[in-house]
């Protein structure tokens, strides 16, 4: 190894780290203004005072946040849309990979299935003969509808179909001898053995499931059943509208007198602030899943 | 040894930390509040599919914070002035349902509280009168792309709302698809004399979009001359520290600009959003005097149309704007300004003193006079140019047709339409009525609400003013004809002008003694007073092909070369160069188009 102690590699190495440290802070500037306009005073939003550093610090904006009852009935919803929508994608995606990837075990239409799945994770329906047929099942204005159209994702049964073919063949034979069932193989082999990927699987769904927010919007016809997401989405691109005499006269005034402290930019990057925070927590637990999960499942098999 | 890397489970507890830190901070008793008086109004104009021009207007008011040591126990003060309501005009029993886009968040109103989106103060009032009871069809994201997916969604599945707004070509493709109700014979019986003459049928220009080949397909919700044309401001401060009067002309605009950089006083002096002409803080006043507006068809003088845009006096208006950007009197980055933020911005943190808006942002010194209390914005005449010429846009006032699906209940439109003469008879006639809830927006005017009793028994600001608005006329919250604004504010100017106000009741008094609603009413009677200047668009037809074709591209060209010669990128000679590549690119089309239509509504 060369060592790297000469000034011109301290000095090189310096520059690295001032250029990092500058592409980090490039990175998270827009963060930390969403965080100091959340904790700004309305004047200071107002003449655009703020910018890396709250102006007239002031937390009203978070009292507003964490007592608008919509928008804690949003985040409920939320957080129960990832729990049960994960869990119906794991429960989904195993059942369907599990038989596709025993290419060992014969299985009538195995190849035609995974054709139509293929077709079907390339092609989507469009919104509106999809909306219809929501529609006709009667999903609309349901939770459900916000969790059955995800609960089965291509690109996941792919992942994991190829995850499970890179399991050692040797382990299934042996397990075979000692007359496991398929349900043994699933559940004592396979499953305890592909926990990168179902880390990952879950970490896409539980991100897709809590960013989504335009089926809110379309399926769900009063804002009370909304998703976080959705919610936001109204309140942040609309926070002018909101308060608007047509299309949604009298929130104006009613926000009046919340807004005595208060302006949209502020409520919005509060509300913005308090819904990055659960996802985040998410991360660090399955961190370090991801990038193996990622690519051992997408080269084996 | 000792790791300086953060684990898992510190990053975590790091970030519980936080959380709780978040909520005790947000936990904290309120700070009180000092007593401040803003009123906040914007409009946001937007270019949408489902509504060719969403005229949005926003207000927020701010008013006082109320602190009643002394209140008079119940029933010691009374109302000196006692509202009623116009007559029903035609019974339903049972009320018709009409559902609808209904845009009021009233479930965002403290729960367990006495009313909600189905029974309340506003909401109760039509039923009553009216006998219409307005359904939620869906509740609006409030955000037009989502809202138009929704809408166009919902009426491609066969599912639309009973009756919503369109305008422009989206309207004209439902007219021809025949989604739409034709309801000429029941408007001409039902329409109440009032309404008719009010909304101008069947001559004003707005009617021509939804009558064709003599059948009615909308009812169109019309705007006033005045409602967000702009007009021009100062500080008024700023004026007094150099020692100069109101500037009347272009030129005494750059005097006063020069001045006050020179005396230190702010960066800039002039406010400019990206678009020469837009919905607030623009530069349409500049141009037009020099008597032209670009994006304006105005009369050829030969019984056509010609496109403002190429006209010399924008060639000068624009000279005259890139000498202002070259000497530093605009700020150099309104390039990337939207009207609001940036614009207002520009503005609100004193970078600029001069500026350009509807009536309702006369208010851009009380926002901020809490940090900025010599800030006095007051109202500059209209700029007079080298010719002495004054000019501003004038603001379409056609909105957006309401509508109804194919296939409603005729009895139901009947109701609707009643429901239109009920309202705007309550409109027009809100100084009989008595309902001073008419002034804002047509709030309820409930004590307890938006009033209460003070410990004189004057009538001063409630706890949640305006938390009741109406749903009136589809989501519409007012009846829409162009003399509306007019209408509410013409009493209200007649009490501020009032020398005795203890000839005026408890409420009215009210009303007036607000700066806010003084200022909207002074700006706006000046937006009143002055329609002369307006320079109108005199297309106002549906696009044709090549217009639809062609025009888009054109208007970026025109933004493209008007922005670099005002920055310097081009000279002034590009101007010459853009007229011909306008008309060689489809422009002469377009004209010959737009002309051939002008002649065919004139003959």
């Amino acid at each position: 190894m060369i060592a790297e102690n000469s000034l011109g590699d301290r000095l090189f190495t310096i520059f690295l780290y001032l250029m990092m440290a500058l592409l980090a802070f490039l990175c998270v500037a827009p963060f930390i203004h969403v965080i100091s306009l959340s904790l700004s005073s309305n004047a200071a939003i107002k003449m655009g005072a703020v910018g890396l550093w709250p102006v007239d610090f002031h937390t009203q904006n978070y009292q507003f946040v964490l007592k608008e009852p919509q928008f804690m009935r949003s985040f409920g919803v939320s957080v129960v849309r990832v729990v049960f929508g994960v869990s119906a994608m794991l429960i989904m995606t195993i059942m369907t990979a599990y038989p596709l990837s025993r290419d060992s075990v014969p299985m009538f239409g195995r190849t035609p299935f995974k054709m139509i799945m293929l077709f079907s994770g390339m092609f989507g329906g469009g919104l509106i003969p999809t909306y219809m047929a929501m529609r006709s099942l009667h999903l609309t204005n349901n939770f459900l509808v916000l969790i059955l159209p995800g609960a089965l994702a291509v690109f996941s049964v792919i992942l994991v179909m190829n995850f499970f073919r890179g399991i050692p063949v040797e382990l299934t034979e042996a397990a075979e001898l000692d007359g496991a069932s398929h349900w043994d193989i699933l559940f004592r082999i396979f499953l305890p053995v592909s926990l990168p990927v179902l880390a990952t699987i879950s970490l896409f769904s539980a991100v897709g499931h809590w960013n989504s927010w335009f089926d809110g919007v379309i399926y769900m016809d009063e804002i009370r059943m909304w998703p976080l997401q959705s919610y936001l989405y109204a309140r942040v691109t609309s926070q002018m509208i909101q308060k608007s005499g047509t299309a949604a006269g009298g929130t104006a005034e009613r926000m009046g007198q919340s807004f005595n402290e208060l302006t949209p930019e502020g409520l919005s990057t509060a509300m913005i602030l308090v819904a990055t925070i659960p996802i985040l927590l998410v991360y660090p637990f399955l961190q370090r899943y991801f990038v193996k999960g990622l690519t051992l499942g997408s080269v084996k098999g | 040894m000792h790791s300086s890397r953060l684990t898992r489970r510190q990053m975590l507890r790091a970030g519980v930390v936080a959380s709780g830190a978040t909520l005790v901070a947000a936990c904290t008793p309120n700070v009180v509040k000092e007593t401040v008086e803003v009123k906040q109004t914007v409009v946001v104009k937007e270019e949408v599919e489902v509504t060719s021009v969403v005229e949005k207007q926003v207000t927020t008011v701010v008013e006082k914070e109320v602190v009643v040591t002394a209140t008079p126990g119940p029933g010691e003060c009374e109302m000196d002035w006692t509202p009623t309501f116009p007559e029903p005009f035609k019974k339903y029993d049972p009320p018709v349902e009409v559902n609808i886009v209904l845009g009021e968040r009233y479930d965002s109103l403290p729960e367990n509280g006495p009313y909600n989106k189905y029974n309340n103060p506003m909401y109760n009032r039509i039923l009553e009168h009216t006998d219409v009871r307005y359904m939620s069809k869906w509740e609006p994201a409030g955000d037009p792309a989502a809202d138009s997916q929704k809408l166009n969604t919902a009426i491609a599945s066969g599912d639309p709302p009973d009756m919503w707004q369109a305008s422009g070509t989206f309207l004209q493709e439902l007219i021809d698809f025949g989604a739409l109700a034709e309801f000429k014979e029941i408007w001409e019986a039902t329409a109440s004399p009032l309404v008719k003459e009010k909304k101008g049928y069947p001559d004003h220009y707005a009617w021509k979009q939804v009558l064709q080949d003599g059948k009615l397909y909308g009812i169109p919700m019309q705007s006033g001359p005045a409602d967000n044309d702009d007009i021009g401001f100062i500080r008024q401060d700023w004026l007094d520290k150099v020692g100069m009067k109101m500037p009347e002309t272009i030129d005494d605009i750059t005097e006063v600009a020069r001045a006050w950089k020179k005396a230190g006083i702010c960066e800039y002096g002039i406010a400019a959003s990206k678009q020469l002409v837009t919905w607030m803080v623009d530069l349409a006043p500049v141009l037009g005097a020099y008597g032209h507006m670009p994006g304006a068809w105005v009369e050829d003088g030969a019984g056509g149309l010609t496109y403002d845009s190429l006209s010399d006096g924008v060639k000068q208006a624009l000279a005259q704007i890139r000498s202002w950007y070259a000497e530093g009197l605009m700020d150099p980055d309104f390039i990337t300004y939207d009207p609001y933020p940036g614009g207002y911005q520009s503005v609100s943190s004193e970078k600029c003193g001069i500026w350009f808006s509807p009536f309702w942002n006369y208010n851009i010194d009380l926002n901020v006079n809490e940090k900025i209390p010599e800030f006095l914005q007051v109202i500059m005449p209209y700029p007079k140019g080298p010719e002495g010429k004054q000019g501003r846009w004038a603001t379409m006032s056609w909105g957006a047709p309401v509508i109804f699906r194919a296939g409603l209940d005729p009895v139901v439109i009947e109701a609707l339409i009643n429901n239109l003469n009920w309202q705007t008879e309550f409109h027009a006639n809100w100084e009989k009525y008595q309902q001073y809830g008419a002034f804002d927006h047509d709030t309820a005017f409930l004590e307890g609400w938006d009033w209460a009793f003070d410990e004189n028994c004057e009538v001063v600001i409630g706890p949640y003013p305006g938390t009741w608005h109406c749903v009136e006329f589809g989501w519409n919250n007012n009846p829409g004809y162009p003399s509306q604004q007019y209408d509410i504010y013409a009493p209200a100017f007649k009490w501020m002008n009032e020398p005795d106000k203890t000839k005026l009741n408890k409420a009215q008094r009210y009303l007036v003694s607000s700066k806010a609603n003084q200022r909207s009413v002074e700006g706006f009677n000046y937006s009143y007073e002055t329609q002369a200047v307006q320079i109108v668009n005199q297309f106002w037809g549906t696009p044709g092909p090549k217009m639809t074709e062609r025009l888009p591209d054109l208007k970026t060209l025109e933004d493209t070369v008007f922005l670099n010669i005002i920055v310097g990128n081009d000279p002034i000679e590009r101007f010459d160069e853009f007229v011909q590549e306008w008309k060689a690119n489809g422009g002469d089309d377009i004209t010959a188009e737009v002309s051939a239509w002008y002649r065919s509504i004139n003959s």
